[in-house]
């Protein structure tokens, strides 16, 4: 039809009126739409729980294989990362561990923070037996920096100590060190943990901080004779001779020694009735400590080295430990025990040890 | 049998109507206003934002009938029993035959040619029944594991949206025929989630062309769909991947070779659907009553030999795949069965969509080709992820033969901009490779085979551009002043045997005349008259050599000769252009045409 027919006034209100349907029509579509939406998402909140649950009863049957199935399915309803994490360890358990790490470094990517996933990257990192293990460290120290969904101080102090046992195992002294030192700052209160983390802080080599901390734990379990051994064995090599003679004689009253600890024990009261070095001493008790400890290297010398030049240097010691030289040279003491401590040394592998002998070593070390 | 019959409106150009003058207390600034605001422009812009929302709507809802009746059909696990993969596709496609051969028989196929059917031959009509059966049939075959996407569907159904509200609003000629690939993009944005994949797809596939308006209502159109599309399924991307780092050049020679992995993957992906389409298409009518059941005993086969995989969209196969669940030799089995699964089930007839399946191949074979080079060069940091989705975009580039919308789709699929340099290297490779291995791209291919003659977008890209350049011809001729007399200007060309001058009339521009013209003036008018008073005011239009020879073409109706001046500075001409001169430059051109 020719344009000057149309009327554009109603050409207008038809378009209007067309709009106003059109509009009508998106308005009504749109809220079917959210009904439609609203049902599927429950229904796939059910079907996603469903498959979760069973997922998490396999993995707790020790089914992990089954348990990753049932969460791969879960993951078709509900592409939740709670459910992509379950997934992951199942896949740990399971030993896909290819499959794992990957789905836990996408999810680490999407929340670095995250300590659960460092956590369990760690994990896996130690499992597949990385090249080196700086990359399981690297993720201890970022889950130890991360948040925790729950308990952060418990995860935090359990990650601590796996990350300085993974250390020890590696002889990172050092680092260990430093792991422990910073789990001292949220010290657990579950004894046990705190035993563990006294043995480890011993590994490390800080015998120090290792006592402190079971010196706390046996104020709290005073009749814990293993703890009280290994605080007495730590006294003993730390040069407390006469305390540590007394912590294995109170823990021989709490629990059987082993032969460990009654040769420990043996060693401490050797020590202490050996070394010159206790306080309290006068010139003539050190002159006398001194004597018998010549006089022990001298049978010591004679049994294992008749022949060796130590045996007359001993001698002449012997009277280097006079009251009156010791009064003159009180420095005369040192060197008496450094010699002593070199034949001890000398003479180690000779078989039939005594206490004696590794006492008048730990003396030697505490110079 | 098209285009709607009435017109009368096609050409309506709000004029302000006397009527409205009727109602007396109506300034006339009001009524003008109240008639702007439904000009047909501003109608258009906000008929794209309301198709976007419609659309995307409707893909939503489209979506949760694929996913649900997925759970009916295949069951709610991943992996489907052997009876449900053998009897859901094989009932839903006995279903889907009858379905298009009595109800909707335009469903057939993905939708994305039939959208540039109704853009390029039926004015933009698309019927509505397309939509409803496109949603029924599609969903479906897809839902029952039919090796096909929602994406093209979506995009048909966006495209039907908007031909109809189009319709309803009666748009002229012109805009109709834009109104389906606006709602094609809405379509596909709200399939994919994806609005920059959209944009591009629909510019780079069905138009074929930028123009402001078409490109802003297109937008706008894809952002509304998106939004909707992400109202109701969140906005988190489609694949999840870690950045990708990379430390040396190999890195780069690792996705280069799967870039041209998956160019050859493309090029026999396409040919098997091109030469399987052509014969499922000769066979009796009434093999397409079992077409599709056929494809499903296939498809059944496949999951009992133990690759249920294969069935369906395959997104969530795509994203296990990226978690490096499979070994590379299973992945590349499955790259090679999802190419028969498509194959069977899109050359059976069934509706259904090739994107999701091109990115679920190129997943696969990327993740393969990974998988391999991992172990060959096993300090290379890209994961398998990365390798799937670089693979992706390698199958989308060479098979779907969009090489822009290839490279956006990756990165808005998974948010990662840290693959962009290797995605755009594999995706070059496969592109050029499939498009010298396969010169006609597979929409094209299945156009052709339909008896239709589309233009191909690719063909479009590709068009030798003739500029000025190519055309224009040396200045040799006289230059003069304008300040210079009719007598010195005769002298001058008569001196250089010149039939034209060109005279530099600053600062006014440039200005043409002829021998025969000044001495015209010369007898009619004192000889000592300086040239700008006897020539017509009027200065002639100046083009750059850089422009394109339609520019030249559109002015030299008026000037016989134009001048053509430099870009750094107006008074330095550098050529001359006539008529004959384009004419000239398009037959040089015509050899090239037919070669």
């Amino acid at each position: 039809m020719p344009n000057a027919t149309v009327n554009p006034h109603a050409a207008h209100w038809r378009r209007r009126l067309a709009m106003l349907l059109i509009l009508g029509a998106a308005v009504a579509l749109f809220t079917a739409t959210q009904f439609a939406s609203t049902a599927w998402i429950n229904k796939r909140q059910q079907l996603a729980q469903q498959w979760v649950h069973a997922g998490d009863r396999e993995a707790a049957e020790s089914h992990p294989q089954q348990a990753v199935i049932s969460y791969r399915n879960a993951l078709l309803y509900n592409d939740d990362s709670a459910v992509r994490f379950r997934m992951s360890l199942a896949m740990i358990a399971a030993g896909d561990s290819s499959e794992a790490e990957a789905y836990l470094l996408s999810l680490l990517s999407e929340e670095p923070g995250n300590a659960d996933y460092n956590l369990a990257l760690a994990h896996l990192s130690q499992r597949q037996k990385s090249p080196s293990d700086d990359k399981a460290v690297s993720y201890y120290r970022a889950a130890l920096l991360g948040h925790w969904e729950s308990a952060p101080v418990q995860h935090r102090v359990a990650t601590n100590l796996e990350l300085a046992r993974l250390l020890l195992a590696h002889r990172a002294f050092t680092d260990a060190r430093a792991a422990l030192l910073s789990l001292t700052a949220e010290m657990p209160k579950d004894t046990a943990t705190q035993i563990e983390i006294a043995h480890l802080f011993l590994q490390a080599g800080d015998r120090h901080e290792a006592a402190i901390i079971a010196q706390q734990v046996l104020k709290q379990t005073p009749h814990n004779g293993d703890l009280r051994a290994f605080y007495a064995s730590l006294l003993l090599h730390s040069g407390e001779f006469k305390r540590a003679r007394q912590e294995f004689q109170l823990a021989s009253e709490h629990t059987s020694l082993t032969p460990e600890m009654q040769s420990e024990y043996d060693i401490a009261r050797s020590a202490e009735t050996l070394d010159p070095y206790a306080r309290g001493l006068r010139v003539m008790e050190q002159s006398v400590r001194l004597q018998s400890i010549l006089r022990w290297l001298q049978q010591r010398l004679t049994m294992c080295a008749p022949t060796s030049p130590d045996l007359p240097q001993a001698q002449q010691w012997m009277q280097a430990a006079s009251v009156r030289n010791l009064r003159d040279h009180p420095e005369a003491v040192d060197q008496i025990v450094k010699f002593a401590a070199s034949v001890e040394q000398t003479v180690s592998a000779c078989p039939l040890r005594a206490p004696e002998d590794a006492a008048i070593q730990l003396i030697g070390n505490q110079q | 049998m098209i285009p709607p019959a009435e017109r009368e409106l096609e050409s309506e150009a709000v004029a302000l109507p006397a009527a409205s003058a009727g109602s007396s207390a109506e300034s006339p600034r009001w009524a003008i206003w109240r008639y702007s605001i439904f000009s047909e422009e501003r109608v258009f812009l906000l008929l794209a934002i309301v198709i976007g929302f419609i659309s995307g709507a409707a893909v939503v809802c489209f979506r949760i009938a694929i996913e649900w009746l997925r759970v009916v059909m295949l069951g709610s696990a991943l992996a489907p029993s052997h009876a449900r993969a053998f009897l859901s596709p094989l009932i839903a496609g006995l279903i889907v035959a009858v379905l298009v051969i009595h109800f909707f028989p335009r469903t057939s196929g993905s939708g994305v040619n039939q959208t540039k059917a109704a853009l390029y031959i039926y004015d933009g009509y698309i019927g509505f029944r397309v939509a409803v059966g496109k949603f029924i049939v599609s969903s479906l075959a897809i839902g029952s594991g039919f090796s096909l996407g929602p994406e093209d569907p979506g995009l048909q159904i966006g495209a039907t949206i908007a031909s109809v509200c189009g319709r309803s609003l009666r748009l002229s000629r012109e805009r109709l025929r834009l109104i389906a690939p606006i709602g094609a993009a809405a379509g596909l944005a709200a399939a994919f989630s994806a609005p920059v994949s959209a944009v591009l797809f629909v510019i780079e596939e069905v138009i074929g062309q930028w123009s402001a308006e078409v490109f802003g209502a297109i937008v706008l159109s894809a952002t509304t769909a998106a939004f909707v599309a992400r109202w109701f399924f969140g906005s988190e991307p489609l694949f999840r991947i870690p950045p990708v780092e990379f430390r040396g050049v190999e890195e780069l020679l690792a996705y280069a070779a799967l870039g041209i992995i998956g160019g050859l993957a493309s090029v026999v992906f396409a040919r098997l659907i091109a030469s399987l389409r052509l014969r499922a298409k000769n066979l009796p009518h009434w093999t397409r009553y079992f077409q599709p059941a056929a494809a499903a005993l296939i498809l059944g086969l496949i999951a009992w030999l133990g690759f249920p995989q294969v069935m369906g969209a395959g997104y969530e196969i795509i994203d296990q795949a990226m978690h490096d669940r499979f070994t590379w030799e299973t992945l590349g089995i499955l790259a090679g069965l999802k190419i028969v699964a498509t194959t069977v089930s899109f050359v059976s007839g069934t509706p259904g969509g090739m994107f999701a399946p091109t990115l679920f191949i190129g997943a696969m074979l990327g993740a393969s080709v990974g998988g391999v080079e991992r172990m060959l060069i096993p300090h290379l940091t890209g994961t398998i992820g990365t390798y799937a989705l670089v693979g992706m975009g390698v199958l989308f580039a060479g098979f779907l033969r969009a090489p822009m919308t290839s490279v956006f789709m990756v990165l808005e699929v998974s948010g990662n901009y840290s693959i962009i340099v290797p995605v755009m290297i594999a995706n070059t490779l496969s592109y050029l490779i499939s498009r010298s291995l396969q010169p006609v791209p597979i929409f094209e291919l299945l156009t052709l085979q339909d008896g239709l003659e589309l233009p191909s977008m690719e063909e479009q890209r590709e068009q030798p551009v003739l500029r000025v350049e190519d055309a224009m011809r040396p200045a040799k001729l006289p230059v003069l002043s304008s300040s210079a007399t009719i007598a010195e200007a005769i002298s001058v060309a008569e001196a250089a045997g010149a039939e034209d001058l060109m005279v530099d009339d600053r600062p006014n521009g440039w200005a043409a005349t002829t021998l025969f013209d000044l001495r015209k003036s010369a007898e009619e008018q004192p000889r000592t008259e300086p040239l700008y008073r006897v020539l017509s005011p009027q200065r002639a239009p100046h083009l750059h050599p850089d422009h394109r020879l339609e520019v030249a073409l559109y002015h030299v109706k008026d000037w016989r000769l134009l001048p053509v001046i430099h870009r750094a500075d107006k008074y330095k001409l550098v050529g001359i252009i006539a008529l004959e001169d384009i004419l000239e430059a398009y037959d040089r051109l015509q050899p090239r045409h037919g070669e």
